[in-house]
């Protein structure tokens, strides 16, 4: 069974972890630990070539420590993991990298770290639910998060 | 960890038990099993009230029995489980219990019975997922896949 996990920096993406690791045993289970880094403008400038933004570097380094940093913990509880760092629309990435690699399970935080929790759902979480082709759970909080 | 798993009798709360059988730790807090029974939107009237009351008898049986051989299957499989039947609206139904037995997540099936597959999500599926108090996952069939 392939378990796709869809993290960013936020508490909801550390429920989301907590849940994988409290529910589901891991014999064979592969977890694709998956994050999307989101460019702050949808029309990139002409200037906007690869290895051109410095910043953009900056982030993929971030976002590979926090998938490798997650991989570890999903894999000390004996899952079998691996790791993805994609650029783009979230929701775009999340359902696209689900249908390629083949995912049985996408699992997820109810929010992003732009979370604005008066409303139940974040737009992501949402998308995500509603179009996916496989299983999704969406992980709205969890004690101590 | 308490989980609620809410079913009807259709191949997508079939998925949803397949998944909590093939994936989901033994040492769970409890299962809860709950079905809902819809009442029929007819306004009765009084020759028709009579057959309507022992349709309704009819449909919470099934859903006892329903809710009794998932539960059965379930408890063979090693989980803790209580099975529920409750009448009325599925969506506020599974939340109000959802919210009233304080689980930490619901699992349902993309669809209903009525399950109209053009859309990637029911819309008991997709209101649960929006308003639940609790995580919540929506389990699809392995064939629904492309």
């Amino acid at each position: 069974m392939k378990i796709l996990l869809a993290i960013d920096e936020s508490k909801f993406s550390k429920a989301a972890l907590h849940a994988l690791l409290t529910q589901f045993t891991p014999p064979g289970a592969t977890v694709r630990v998956l994050t999307v880094i989101e460019p702050i403008s949808t029309t990139p400038p002409p200037q906007m070539t690869p290895g051109f933004l410095p910043e953009l570097s900056e982030n993929v380094r971030a976002a590979r420590e926090l998938v490798e940093r997650t991989a570890q913990m999903i894999r000390a509880a004996g899952f079998e993991v691996e790791t993805a760092v994609d650029q783009g629309d979230a929701r775009e990435k999340i359902l696209d990298g689900s249908d390629q690699w083949g995912a049985d399970l996408i699992v997820m935080g109810s929010h992003g770290k732009r979370g604005v929790q008066r409303f139940l759902l974040g737009s992501v979480a949402d998308f995500v639910a509603r179009h996916a082709q496989c299983s999704a759970e969406i992980v709205r909080s969890a004690p101590g998060f | 960890m308490k989980l609620l798993l809410a079913i009807d009798d259709s191949r997508y709360s079939e998925a949803a038990v397949d998944l909590l059988l093939s994936r989901f730790r033994r040492d769970l807090e409890c299962v809860c099993v709950l079905h809902v029974v819809e009442p029929f939107w007819v306004v009765p009237t009084s020759h028709l009230a009579e057959s309507m009351e022992a349709a309704q008898r009819e449909l919470r049986r099934d859903g006892e029995e329903l809710a009794a051989r998932t539960t059965q299957r379930l408890r063979q499989a090693g989980f803790t489980v209580y099975p529920t039947v409750e009448e009325g609206q599925p969506t506020a139904q599974i939340i109000d219990f959802a919210r009233r037995e304080k689980n930490d997540l619901i699992l349902l099936g993309s669809h209903g019975w009525k399950g109209l597959e053009r859309f990637a999500i029911g819309s008991t599926s997709e209101a649960v997922a929006r308003h639940a108090p609790c995580s919540v996952l929506i389990a699809h069939p392995p064939a629904a896949r492309p």
